[in-house]
C-alpha cells in the first residue's frame, strides 16, 4: 500500500508525516513553535513563515528517518494547500512540490480541516462509517460538517465571528492565564465540577435560534464583563481592585497563600463557566445535527478536540458513537493530511506544477 | 559601516577554462521580487530562461516554467546536480517561495542547496556597464532594495551593505559614489528622478537591459559551486532587510 508523504505547515506547527495505506502512521514529526509565539499571545504570521523556511528541511528528514524509510518508499506527496496563514503556507505548499517534482511523484492538495477530519482514521479498528458528522473545532474553525463519503461533505454550520479555540485563547488571556488558552483554561477549570458554578456565574448560551451556527464572540465579553464588574467568589466577595491587586502581586511572586488562593478560585470558576457554556453548544449543535441528518458517527477533530470536557459531554449525550482522535492527532500534524491525502490520491485527484496555496478554502 | 569590500566574483571558473568538463546541471530560482525567474544551466551553457512579471503569482508559476525548462533541455528534475536560489533582499514572500521551491529540490534529490543575494546577481549582470555599481531591487512603498558595487582588478566587489531606502535617498548615495551606473529594478518614474535629483549625473540601464536575469543568477552560483560545499542547506534563509516605517 502506498506511503504518502505529508505536509503541513498552514499554521505554526512545521510538521511531516509518512502514512501506509491512509491509516498507518509510520512517523508523525511536529516542530511546534508554541514558544516563539508564546510571548506574544499569539501567532506572529511573519515570525510563523520564517520559522517554517527553516524548520522544513528538517522536519522531512526526521519523519522518513523515524519510518526507516528511503524515498524510493514514498509513493506521493500530499500538502495543505488552506485554509491558513498565507506565509506559512506557501513554504509548505512549494517544498511539496518541489519534492514531488524532483521525485517524480504525484502532488496531492489536501485542504487543512478535511486533514482534521481525517485524524478519525489514524486509529486501530475499523474506519470511520458513513455518513459522518464531524465537529472541526480548533483556533482557526469552528465547522459541523456532514461527511457523505470520502471527499464528499455537506456544510452544516460555522462560526459567525470567533472560532472555538480563539474563544479559547481570548478568555485566558482575559484570565490570566497563558498562551495557548485551551489546555489552559482546562487546567484551570479542572478542580471545579460542574454543579459547582454558582447561578451568578452561569453564562448564556448562544444558541442562535434554529440553524447550526455558532457563534463565541459573546460569551468572551460576557467573561470580560463578570471579571470588570469584580464578581464575587465562594470565599468573599472582592472588588475588581482585589483581584486586579491579587493577580499583580501573583505576578510578582509576593502574593500571600489567601491572595493566590483567592484569585485561583475565582478564575477557575469563570474558566469553567466559560468551558461549560462552549461545551454546552458545541455538544448540543452536534447532537441535534447528528439526529436530524441520520449520521451513522461523530467524528470530533481540530485541536479543540483534544479538549477532555468536550469529549467528555459529547459521548455521553450522542446518539450514536462518538469518534476521537489520539491526542497528538487533534492539534495541527502531517499525519492527518497524508491519510486525507492517500484518499485523495485513490480518487485520482493529482494536483498539477501550479498548484497555489488557498489562504482562506473552505470545507464545503 | 561596512566592514570593507566583499568579493562576489572573480576568476573565471573550472569549466569555462577547460571546455571539455561539461560541468553540473543547475537549476536557479529567482523569485525576489514581482519579477519571477527560473534559469537551467550545465556549466557554463545556458541551456534556458524564462524572466515575467509574476507578480504574486510565483507560487502558480515559477515552477511550471522550470519544468518547461528542463523539458525543452530533454532533462528531467531528476537529473539536476544543483540548485540555486536568490536570497535577496526582496519580497519576503517572493524570497520564500524560491527557498521552499529550492529546499524541496534538494531534499528530494540530496543536491548542493545554493543562496546568493539577489543585488549581488544584479550587479554581476552589469558589471560590464561602469567601474562603480548600484543594484536595485523594488522594495514596494516607494522603497527600494540597493547594494553599491565596484569593478576592480578583474573582481566584483560589493563596497557598501544591502540597504532599503527611497528615490531621494537613493538619489544622495548615488550623488555621493560619483560616476554610477544602476541596474535593477528601474521603473520609467524612478529613472526620471534619479536622473533629476543627480542632475544628469547617473547613468541607468534601459528597460531591457535592467531586466533582472536569472541565468546571471545560475552563472554566480556555478562559480560558487567551484569553490567548495555550500554552507547548510536547512538553515539557508532569506536577507531580511525591514523596511523603515
Ligand atoms: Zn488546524
Amino acid at each position: 500500500m502506498t506511503s504518502v508523504l505529508g505536509i503541513e505547515t498552514s499554521c505554526d506547527e512545521t510538521a511531516a508525516a509518512l502514512v501506509r495505506g491512509g491509516r498507518e502512521v509510520r512517523s508523525n514529526v511536529v516542530f511546534s513553535q508554541e514558544d516563539l509565539h508564546r510571548r506574544f499571545g499569539g501567532v506572529v504570521p511573519e515570525l510563523a513563515s520564517r520559522q517554517h523556511v527553516l524548520g522544513i528541511m528538517p522536519a522531512v528528514h526526521r519523519a522518513l528517518a523515524e519510518a526507516g524509510a528511503s524515498w524510493d518508499d514514498v509513493g506521493a506527496v500530499a500538502v495543505s494547500r488552506g485554509p491558513g496563514l498565507a506565509g506559512s503556507l506557501l513554504v509548505g505548499v512549494n517544498v511539496a512540490k518541489a519534492v514531488a517534482a524532483g521525485r517524480g511523484l504525484p502532488l496531492v492538495a489536501v485542504n487543512h480541516l478535511e486533514g482534521h477530519v481525517y485524524a478519525n482514521w489514524l486509529t486501530a479498528g475499523a474506519a470511520p462509517l458513513f455518513p459522518l458528522l464531524c465537529l472541526v473545532v480548533s483556533g482557526g474553525h469552528t465547522e459541523l460538517v456532514l461527511m457523505e463519503d470520502h471527499g464528499k461533505y455537506r456544510l452544516l454550520g460555522r462560526t459567525r465571528d470567533d472560532a472555538a479555540g480563539e474563544a479559547f485563547d481570548k478568555v485566558a488571556r482575559i484570565l490570566g492565564l497563558g498562551y495557548p488558552g485551551g489546555p489552559a483554561v482546562e487546567r484551570a477549570a479542572a478542580s471545579i465540577a460542574p454543579g459547582d458554578i454558582p447561578e451568578r456565574l452561569q453564562l448564556t448560551r448562544p444558541w442562535l435560534r434554529g440553524g447550526f451556527d455558532f457563534s463565541f464572540s459573546g460569551l468572551k465579553t460576557a467573561v470580560l464583563r463578570l471579571v470588570e464588574g469584580g464578581v464575587s467568589g465562594p470565599v468573599g466577595n472582592p472588588s475588581r481592585l482585589a483581584l486586579v491587586a491579587a493577580g499583580r502581586a501573583a505576578e510578582a511572586g509576593s502574593a500571600t497563600a489567601a491572595d493566590a488562593s483567592l484569585q485561583q478560585s475565582e478564575t477557575a470558576l469563570l474558566a469553567a463557566a466559560f468551558q461549560e457554556a462552549v461545551v454546552d453548544v458545541l455538544a448540543g449543535k452536534t447532537c441535534r445535527a447528528a439526529e436530524a441528518l441520520g449520521a451513522r458517527q461523530i467524528a470530533l477533530a481540530g485541536g479543540v478536540a483534544a479538549n477532555g470536557r468536550l469529549r467528555e459531554v459529547l459521548s455521553a449525550r450522542a446518539p450514536v458513537p462518538v469518534l476521537t482522535p489520539e491526542l497528538r492527532f487533534c492539534t495541527d500534524n502531517a499525519a492527518m493530511i497524508a491519510a486525507a491525502g492517500y484518499f485523495r490520491l485513490q480518487a485520482g485527484e493529482i494536483a498539477g506544477w501550479d498548484l497555489d496555496i488557498a489562504p482562506s478554502l473552505r470545507l464545503a | 559601516m561596512s566592514a570593507g569590500p566583499v568579493r562576489v566574483a572573480g576568476a573565471p571558473l573550472p569549466w569555462q577554462t577547460s571546455p571539455e568538463t561539461p560541468g553540473p546541471l543547475l537549476l536557479a530560482l529567482d523569485t525576489a521580487s514581482g519579477v519571477g525567474g527560473v534559469a537551467l544551466c550545465r556549466g557554463p551553457l545556458v541551456l534556458g530562461e524564462e524572466t515575467w512579471r509574476a507578480g504574486g503569482q510565483q507560487t502558480s508559476q515559477v515552477l511550471p516554467a522550470a519544468a518547461r525548462l528542463w523539458e525543452r533541455a530533454g532533462v528531467m528534475a531528476q537529473h539536476l546536480q544543483a540548485v540555486a536560489v536568490g536570497t535577496g533582499p526582496g519580497s519576503f514572500s517572493g524570497l520564500r517561495v524560491g527557498l521552499s521551491l529550492g529546499k524541496g529540490l534538494a531534499l528530494a534529490l540530496r543536491i548542493p542547496l545554493l543562496g546568493v543575494a539577489t543585488l549581488d546577481a544584479v550587479a554581476y549582470q552589469h558589471q560590464g556597464a561602469g567601474t562603480t555599481l548600484c543594484a536595485v531591487v523594488e522594495a514596494g512603498r516607494g522603497q527600494y532594495y540597493i547594494a553599491l558595487y565596484r569593478r576592480s582588478r578583474g573582481a566584483l566587489l560589493r563596497i557598501g551593505e544591502y540597504a532599503v531606502v527611497t528615490a531621494d535617498e537613493l538619489a544622495e548615495r548615488l550623488t555621493a559614489a560619483g560616476r554610477v551606473y544602476v541596474g535593477g529594478e528601474l521603473s520609467a518614474e524612478l529613472v526620471a528622478r534619479l536622473t533629476r535629483l543627480t542632475g544628469g549625473a547617473v547613468r541607468c540601464a534601459s528597460p531591457a537591459a535592467a531586466l533582472r536575469r536569472p541565468a546571471y543568477l545560475a552563472e554566480l552560483a556555478m562559480g560558487r559551486l567551484s569553490e567548495g560545499p555550500p554552507p547548510d542547506a536547512p538553515s539557508l534563509q532569506p536577507i531580511y532587510l525591514q523596511r523603515t516605517r
